[in-house]
This record gives structure tokens, sequence and C-alpha cells, in this order.
């Protein structure tokens, strides 16, 4: 059987109108990349919110760990705790 | 962080006073300041208030990066007071404070309009309008780079 890890996801901005919970916790196999945590994290949501909307804030969101923006080419070996950011609106 | 800065993301009022005696030193001779409100409309809707969600840690880091790169090019000669207001404000209240100060007058200008146009592009910081008519939207953002 493939092992799995749990990659918890605290969502923040538009994202928070998605879930009841201020985070989502997505089951991945082992080495899975952004793309995989995308497709996995919409899928989680509330899927009656989900529209083109959706997809657009998805593709312009980043998600990042306690210390930084991830880039497109991380792969997650273990469980973890990220955030995803849609675009910053700060002022 | 750089006893030359205090960054501060904060839940109470603003304080102006706190931010001018913070920049102030002898030996910088201007002070320029960027004081962000809450307005009562955008894109012509009528505005009552404004909820910002904020990464606190990160927001905290980015900011510190800002201003050492602000100071990076002046020589480090640069006092910097950035505040951000988190949760709910009503019109006309203070949502962010940046004040700077710097030996001469241009650089303390430079370093203002810097700091308040990059943490709108990539300070982990979002805000929710909240209309009169009784709906709320989140507010179109910069979205940020993923290399």
């Amino acid at each position: 059987m493939n092992k799995q890890i749990t990659i918890t996801v605290k969502l923040f901005g538009e994202w928070r109108e998605y879930s009841q919970d201020a985070e989502v916790s997505l089951k991945l196999p082992i080495n899975a990349d952004v793309e995989t945590l995308k497709q996995t994290f919409i899928k989680s949501l509330n899927q009656e919110l989900i529209s083109d909307n959706s997809t657009a804030l998805l593709n312009s969101s980043v998600f990042a760990n306690e210390s930084e923006v991830l880039s497109s080419a991380a792969q997650f070996t273990q469980d973890q705790m990220l955030t995803i950011w849609p675009p910053v609106c700060g002022g | 962080m750089s006893e030359n800065f205090s960054i501060n993301i904060t839940e109470k009022s603003i304080s102006l006073a706190e931010a001018f005696t913070f920049v102030a030193v002898e030996s910088n001779g201007a002070t320029s300041s960027f004081i962000g409100t809450i307005r009562n409309n955008n894109l012509g809707r009528d505005v009552l208030g404004v909820s910002y969600d904020v990464h606190k840690s990160l927001a905290i880091q980015t900011l510190t990066e800002l201003c050492e790169e602000t100071q990076r090019c002046s020589l480090d000669t640069l006092r910097i007071f950035i505040s951000h207001f988190q949760g709910r404000l009503a019109v006309g209240e203070v949502s962010i404070v940046i004040a700077v100060s710097s030996p001469h007058r241009n650089e303390s200008f430079v370093a203002c309009r810097f700091l308040i146009e990059e943490i709108k592009h990539r300070c982990p910081i979002w805000k929710k309008e909240h209309y009169v008519d009784g709906n709320s939207e989140w507010v179109k953002g910069h979205a940020l780079c993923q290399h």
C-alpha cells in the first residue's frame, strides 16, 4: 500500500469562505507535488461553493510553510502544516 | 530585528504619537509618514467598514525584510515604524501607519512610498469590505510569485 502523509492547510482571506473550519486536512501520497496538493485541496472544500472563480482564485494563490512561500516545484515527504494565500492587499 | 525598526501587527488603535516618537532621533532631520484610513466608498459602493485578515508571523517577517531592503539603500540611516491593524475597522479609522525618518527629506519620502507599495504587493494581509447594503466582499489583491 502506498504511504500517505497528512497536509493541513490553514485558510486565509477569501479561502475562509469555502469551509466552516479555519483549516482543512488532506491525505496525499508521499512525494506529492504542488499540483496534486491543489487538486486535493479544492476537492476538500464545500463543493456547493466551487465555481470558475474558485479555480481562478486557486491559480492565483500560493502555499506557504511557517517561513516562506513554497516553490511550484515543492514536494511533500512528511506531515506538515501549510497556509494558502490568495492575492494579498494590505494597507 | 534592528533597533532602528518598530514593526507591529495590532488589534488596538494605532498610535501616531508612538510612531513619531520612535522615528525621532537627533541625527535625522526629516520625517515622512503614510497613514491609511478606511474610506466610505469603493468602486461605487458605500462602505461601512473593513476587516483585515493577517498571517501575523509571516507578515512581521515580510515587513522586517522590507525594512532591511529599504535600509540597505540608505546607508543604515533610517528609523522606520510600521504598524498594521488586524480585525475590523469602521470608516475613518486607521489601518496602517508608516513613519520614516532620515537625515534629509528625499530618503524618507522615497522609503515611505516604497514601503506602502511593497506592503500592498507582498505582505500576507487580506481585507474584506462591508457595505451599507449588508453585503461583504473580499477585495481583489495582488498575486504573489511562486518560483
